[in-house]
């Protein structure tokens, strides 16, 4: 039986990680691909941490995994591009693909980290959750150009670390579990970030020539 | 602070419309849902506008699902046509074939490769799975017909079809951009994918600056400033005018005013035959437009947000007023061109040396320190289809090149041959030892015939540039303009066509 020790500070966490994604989004400018792919990679992140106990070990396996799956995605678009495959065709060998290579880089993981990854569940189950993340993949790659694809696998990838990084930080969540009225000051960034129509960092970069001018 | 003083970073809100303002305060009161429709769904915008008279693309065929993909008939489609999705985004799944292969059920793309039939029915199932849909729901597969390029569009654009997107706001249109296909956007005017965008003057419909995406940069798309055309031949692009403008600002803001949108992209093509067609309403337009123009749009939108509903007419005129006029002055910074029109007045004076031998017929000093300069104000023709400047005899001898008078007779004489003018200008060029300011001879083949011209230098002062000319001075008595300046004496011009007397 699989036993998360600390269920309240993921459950408080999580508006926390869901303000931050808006807060980069609204306020800096950079685009995740959905608010799931981001708080996904955070929690198999959490999950990670969570046997391994080293935060160093954690970064290793998880970026690996993420790594995987998004190589995975993208060499198996390519090897199909030309073939005559149903759209959700393709979404489903786009899957396989980042799955299979996602399974055979365990036992090298295993062998680098010392850790017998298959025999650690919570691992396992924070793979399984990256591995979701392919579906919002498949479609980037198809919805997006290149470039933007790659700006949002950046983003979210830098995220999900962030994130990942504040729910196994446990200063912060002892205290967030004693002093839980901290949640009232995310609800205030939540409205201020809602409200927000000022112009955002970035586009203050991209159209520097014409506020010059 | 990012390269900006802080002033500057407070103007940007006042200034660019972001994308949160676009979102929350501008798209959200403005395009409401029930409307939002006319812009997501293409057939429904077709109809719309159908409905009012607004010409759009014909269309051919509508593909439902997938079982009316195995009865369309392949040898009844045209040679070339376009396939849509309905509710596409950012021109995602669109396919424009150019032509058939002889004796084959392949059609041929803008980036030379071509698909077959069965290449064809996969991407229209994409479509029908929803795969290019802005929701990703199932959608609809339309065939279109291929719109002609318009000639004057026509060299700037890679195998594609340019189209002009603009940007309406309390029906009155306030900012425009010409997107160009690249042979890097495959064909495409898409500016993420490649494409030039380039920005025009409200009020002329003239080019103004052109600008194509950078490298990756993890900010967002970003843009350089370009002159030319990226394809060859190397073409400006400042300076084109966009053919039929007032009609295109009409269209716009009828499209407004007949889809209810308070802010809306419209996307027009021009066709060869059919001129301004409306390819599609974007009820959520991009942002980049504002580094074509190097204006920020909601400052413009600021400009016209309170005023009350107007005409058409009066919408575009206020336009007009408030958004155009300083083309020229923002072409000539660019370039560090004046621009001129097609018939300027000029100020003609002769040059030193005609002035010393007009000084040498005074008898005394002090007469000599006297001599008026001659000068003749008058109309001269811009001719580029010239290469060289020409001078009616009769003027430059008002100047003082009395020389001139020596070789009157060639001036009412013509040449069957160029041999046979080569071989008569020979002893006036064996006489040139003899001529002060006459420095040589030429034959000119022109629409009188072929000729021996005397050549010449004269001031002439255009515009604010003065500088020295060489003239053929011929007999254009049958002319309109006693001077033309041709070509090889223009470079430090740009020609409108649609203008005369600029210069004053």
């Amino acid at each position: 039986m699989v036993i998360i020790q600390d269920i309240a500070p993921i459950i408080l966490n999580l508006p926390v990680i869901v303000t931050i994604i808006a807060a980069t989004r609204y306020i800096i400018g950079f685009k995740t691909w959905r608010n799931y792919t981001a708080v996904t990679l955070a929690l198999a992140f959490y999950l990670i941490y969570e046997t391994t106990r080293s935060f160093w070990v954690t970064l290793f396996v998880w970026a690996s995994f993420v790594i995987a799956v998004i190589g995975g995605a993208i060499l198996t678009r390519y090897a199909i591009r030309k073939r005559n495959i149903n759209y959700y065709g393709r979404i489903a060998f786009i899957y396989l693909g980042g799955t299979v290579l996602l399974f055979a880089l365990v036992p090298v993981l295993s062998w680098v980290t010392g850790i017998p990854l298959f025999s650690k569940t919570m691992i396992m189950i924070g793979a399984f959750l990256i591995g979701t993340t392919i579906d919002d993949l498949a479609t980037l790659q198809f919805k997006k150009d290149s470039q933007e694809f790659l700006r949002r696998i950046v983003t979210t990838f830098v995220l999900g670390l962030v994130c990942g990084s504040i729910l196994v930080w446990e200063w912060w969540n002892n205290v967030l579990v004693n002093h839980q009225e901290i949640l009232i000051a995310v609800l205030l960034a939540n409205i201020l970030i809602a409200t927000w129509s000022n112009i955002r960092i970035t586009e203050i970069l991209r159209f520097k020539s014409i506020l010059k001018n | 602070m990012f390269g900006l003083p802080f002033h500057h970073i407070f103007d940007s809100n006042t200034k660019i419309l972001g994308l949160n303002h676009r979102n929350r305060l501008i798209m959200r009161k403005l395009n409401p849902r029930k409307y939002k429709k006319y812009a997501d769904d293409k057939l429904l915008s077709k109809k719309l506008l159908a409905k009012y008279r607004i010409k759009t693309p014909e269309l051919f065929k509508i593909i439902r699902t997938k079982e009316q993909i195995e009865y369309i008939n392949w040898s009844s489609l045209p040679k070339s046509f376009v396939i849509k999705p309905n509710r596409g985004t950012h021109g995602a799944g669109i396919i424009v074939f150019y032509g058939q292969k002889k004796g084959k059920l392949e059609w041929i793309m803008p980036n030379m490769e071509s698909m077959s039939v069965n290449d064809i029915k996969q991407h229209l199932a994409d479509i029908i799975d929803g795969k290019f849909s802005i929701d990703g729901k199932a959608d609809v597969a339309f065939f279109e017909e291929r719109i002609v390029n318009h000639k004057t569009l026509k060299p700037f654009s890679y195998r594609g079809i340019p189209d002009i997107r603009v940007i309406a706001y309390n029906s009155i249109p306030i900012m425009a951009e010409l997107r160009l296909p690249t042979k890097e956007s495959k064909g495409t005017a898409n500016l993420h994918a490649g494409g030039i965008g380039v920005g025009i003057d409200i009020a002329s419909g003239v080019t103004t600056t052109a600008i194509h995406r950078k490298g990756f940069d993890m900010i967002g798309d970003q843009y350089n400033e370009i002159e030319e055309t990226l394809d060859s031949p190397k073409i400006p692009l400042q300076g084109i005018k966009i053919p039929f403008w007032d009609k295109i600002l009409e269209l716009t803001a009828k499209c407004q005013q007949h889809s209810k949108l308070g802010f809306l992209g419209v996307d027009i093509a021009i066709d060869a035959e059919k001129g301004p067609l409306i390819l599609e309403l974007n009820a959520r337009p991009g942002l980049a437009i504002q580094l074509a123009n190097q204006e920020g749009l909601l400052e413009r939108i600021n400009q016209v947000r309170r005023l009350k509903k107007k005409s058409v007419a009066k919408a575009i005129m206020i336009a007009k007023n408030l958004f155009g006029g300083e083309i020229e002055e923002q072409v000539e910074s660019i370039t560090g061109k004046e621009i001129i029109g097609l018939v300027e007045t000029v100020t003609i004076t002769p040059v030193d040396e005609v002035i010393e031998a007009l000084a040498a017929l005074k008898s005394s000093t002090k007469r000599k320190k006297q001599v008026k300069i001659p000068t003749e104000v008058i109309k001269a023709k811009i001719d580029t289809g010239a290469r060289k400047s020409s001078i009616d005899y009769r003027l430059a001898i008002q100047l003082g090149y009395k020389e001139l008078e020596k070789v009157q007779e060639l001036f009412d004489k013509t040449y069957k041959t160029s041999a046979a003018a080569h071989e008569a200008m020979e002893p006036y060029k064996a006489r040139l030892s003899e001529f002060d300011y006459i420095s040589s001879f030429i034959v000119v083949r022109s629409g009188n015939g072929i000729t021996i011209r005397p050549i010449i230098r004269a001031n002439i002062a255009l515009g604010g540039i003065k500088k020295t000319y060489i003239l053929t001075v011929s007999n254009r008595s049958a002319m309109i303009y006693p001077v033309i300046l041709g070509r090889k004496d223009l470079k430090e011009f740009l020609i409108d066509p649609s203008k005369t007397f600029t210069m004053r």
